[in-house]
């Protein structure tokens, strides 16, 4: 039944669209710093969905943050978010989930070809990040580094650990 | 070949020879047949996992059967599920799944806006359906805040506003209480009297089985009764159903919600 | 519920055409990212009553944002070190700190609250089914994005939202209460609340596809309706000639 299907993927995509703003009230306490689930779900989004409904549900996300409803982290939202300094990182997931997605699509399915579709996702994911946090605040390179990536790898690589897991558990539900 | 008899118009749905199994589980529904005919009223009886979910699914076309074939007024229904859809509304067990707009308008509105009506009759049609359950006070409000009683109002009114033929009801009375049950109840009567083909499921019979002309037994996927309430009445207990209190003591089942016996 | 969730109300907000109040904002965001202190300054008074009419209590929408202040910070930070104009007033280590620099920290973090509390505006004032409309109304002209199936989909998220986070809730809870968060490992820690959560919220929308089908569901579906008003128009104008006083002065 293709439109059941078609209609199953639209809403799973609708769902990582609230998994992923809800990811970003959901933290884990490990260590000094929480753990936030926010680009977890952006990186299961493409593993689960593939890359285009992956890139359907960022979108989507991103339009309603955009629009002003409370979908960013620490419960913002607006245009504002976008353009400022930690905009890149939020334009960024779409790439990130269309490479995640469509790594994970085109290679036999394993845990190390989903560890490497998240590696190169998280990649373009700082790689937007990154610089756009620079020309935003004027700061130099070593300070960007410092400031928008650094602190964040070690989470980074337990998120990306976990969701591989997490993938191998959850796609066999999703056959319907 | 020319019907002139109504008694001799074909059925309304036609159930033959139809099994449906899960792909990761066994037999949910095997080898089942039986005709439905427009205005009755039918109660599904059966014990948890006997197969009533599955064979209401079959009937509106969200499943489709492993083999044998199901008609719609003669049409086999899975070649127009959406035909079959508009036709044949279902009340789903959990309401709360079912209700997908953000007020109580709204969600009566999806059916219409599916069917591409324009604004102005779906407004109409929208009011004097919620009207007539007596929603449309609450047009505005956000479904989760409704009770348990006018939740399933609700789900009736989204299928209501399509003007089905029939009308499938998974579990009607779990988690109502009693004046939410007894509403519901007087509200599928009145439907029924307006013409419209009512088949519940229910593991729990008490509520209905006085109101209800037929009653059809499942039993592990298969049928194994069907035929009038007080034929079977008493033949519930060895399917695994609990017998209405009243015929146990060998008195006729009572009007549930007024509580007096029928003559 | 917070500051930026949709309440019911009366205002002038509360009343106009969604699509109007998306161009409102997209103009104010732009202007207020270029504007100069005192336009600003004015603008603030004026926002500052928005938010009264709209019935936001402003000490609870500023103590809602004490996350998004830290983020304001940076930003102050960052422009009042790269920033080198005016008198020198100290100096740490390398770092010169200006009265210029200083000037524009205050100038670029408040223009970034200013813009927040505009969109906070919109939010509180906006049915959620109205900004899905309007979201498909400016989707139409956009190539290759199917507006209908964006419109479904935002509609089936705002559903999910609270959904998931009354679950995540239950979840951790449930955890602390079983002693789960003892345990140190934190990719156990993580997959058991994420598969736990989404084993939950996947049968939640296998469900709802299913009633959808059930309903009839068709992406080729009536369109919304509007029902701009001459009190839209007047917003328009009034908002366009802000925006433009904004940028020029
Ligand atoms: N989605 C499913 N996948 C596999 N098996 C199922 C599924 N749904 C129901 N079943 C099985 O099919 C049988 C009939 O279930 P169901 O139609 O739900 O019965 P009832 O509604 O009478 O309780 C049961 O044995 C049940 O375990
Ligand atoms: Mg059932």
């Amino acid at each position: 039944m293709n439109f059941m299907n078609q209609l199953r993927m639209m809403t799973y995509a609708s769902l990582f669209v609230a998994l992923i703003a809800a990811g970003a009230f959901i933290s884990i306490p490990v260590g000094p710093v929480p753990i936030v689930l926010q680009n977890m779900f952006v990186l299961l989004a493409g593993l689960l969905l593939g890359p285009r409904w992956g890139l359907a549900s960022v979108f989507i996300y991103l339009l309603l943050g955009t629009f002003g409803l409370p979908v960013f982290a620490g419960g913002t939202g607006g245009i504002g978010r976008i353009l400022g300094p930690t905009g890149g990182y939020l334009i960024g997931y779409l790439p990130c989930v269309y490479a995640t997605g469509l790594i994970a699509r085109k290679n036999k399915r394993s845990r190390l070809v989903d560890i490497s579709a998240m590696i190169t996702g998280s990649v373009i994911l700082y790689a937007a990040g990154v610089p756009w946090l620079k020309f935003a605040t004027g700061m130099g390179w070593e300070k960007a580094f410092m400031a928008g990536m650094y602190p964040f790898l070690p989470g980074n690589a337990v998120k990306i650990v976990a969701a591989a897991f997490i993938a191998g558990k959850l796609r066999p539900l999703m056959k319907g | 070949m020319v019907f002139t008899d109504p008694n001799r118009l074909p059925p309304l749905l036609q159930v033959e020879h139809v099994s449906h199994h899960y792909p990761d589980g066994g037999t949910s529904v095997s080898n089942v047949s039986f005709n439905v005919c427009k205005g009755e009223f039918i109660v599904l009886a059966g014990a948890n996992g006997s197969g009533k979910t599955t064979l209401l699914r079959l009937l509106n076309g969200l499943l489709h059967p492993s083999a044998g074939d199901i008609r719609y007024r003669g049409k086999p229904i899975i070649k127009n599920p959406e035909h079959t859809r508009k036709h044949i509304g279902m009340v789903f067990q959990d309401p709360d799944t079912q209700i997908v707009g953000e007020t109580v308008f709204d969600d009566t509105a999806f059916g219409p806006e599916n069917l591409k009506l324009p604004r102005e009759e779906i407004d109409k049609t929208v009011h004097a359906t919620l009207d007539s359950l007596g929603l449309g006070h609450m047009k505005d409000r956000c479904p989760s805040t409704l009770s348990g009683g006018e939740k399933r109002r609700l789900a009736l009114s989204g299928i209501l506003v399509m003007h089905p033929e029939i009308i499938l009801l998974d579990e009607p009375f779990s988690n109502l209480d009693y004046p939410g049950a007894a509403g519901l109840l007087q509200l599928l009567e009145f439907l029924n009297r307006d013409g419209i083909t009512l088949i519940a499921a229910t593991h729990d019979v008490e509520k209905i089985i006085d109101k209800a002309g037929r009653m059809i037994i499942m039993q592990n996927g298969t049928i194994v009764a069907d035929g009038p309430p007080s034929l079977h009445v008493q033949a519930l207990e060895q399917y695994g159903i609990r017998e209405p209190c009243a015929s146990r003591y060998g008195m006729k089942p009572a009007d549930w919600v007024n509580g007096r016996k029928r003559p | 519920m917070t500051p930026f969730t949709y309440r019911k109300g009366e205002s002038h907000y509360h009343r106009l055409d969604p699509r109007y109040k998306l161009i409102m904002l997209a103009l104010v965001s732009v202007s207020v990212l270029q504007a100069a202190f005192i336009p600003l300054l004015v603008f603030s008074a004026a926002l500052a009553q928005a938010m009264v009419r709209v019935g936001i209590h402003i000490p609870t929408a500023l103590k809602h944002l004490k996350f998004f202040f830290l983020l304001l910070l940076l930003i102050f930070l960052a422009r009042t070190v790269s920033e080198q104009s005016g008198d020198t007033l100290f100096k740490i280590y390398k770092l010169q700190v200006t009265t210029g620099g200083i000037r524009l920290g205050v100038l670029t973090a408040w223009r970034f609250l200013v813009v927040m509390l505009a969109g906070m505006i919109f939010s509180r004032s906006t049915r959620p089914s109205q900004v899905k409309s309007a979201a498909q109304w400016f989707l139409k002209p956009v190539p290759f994005i199917p507006e209908k199936r964006a419109a479904v989909m935002i509609g089936l998220a705002i559903r999910f939202l609270p959904l998931i986070l009354q679950q995540a809730e239950e979840l951790s809870l449930a955890r602390k209460a079983r002693g789960g968060d003892l345990r140190k490992n934190p990719v156990k820690r993580i997959t058991e609340l994420a598969v736990g959560l989404m084993k939950k919220s996947f049968r939640t929308a296998d469900q709802t596809a299913l009633a959808m089908a059930a309903r009839g569901f068709s992406e080729d579906r009536t369109d919304p309706s509007f029902h701009p008003s001459r009190l839209d128009a007047a917003y328009l104008v009034l908002t366009g000639t802000t925006a433009i006083l904004l940028f020029v002065c």
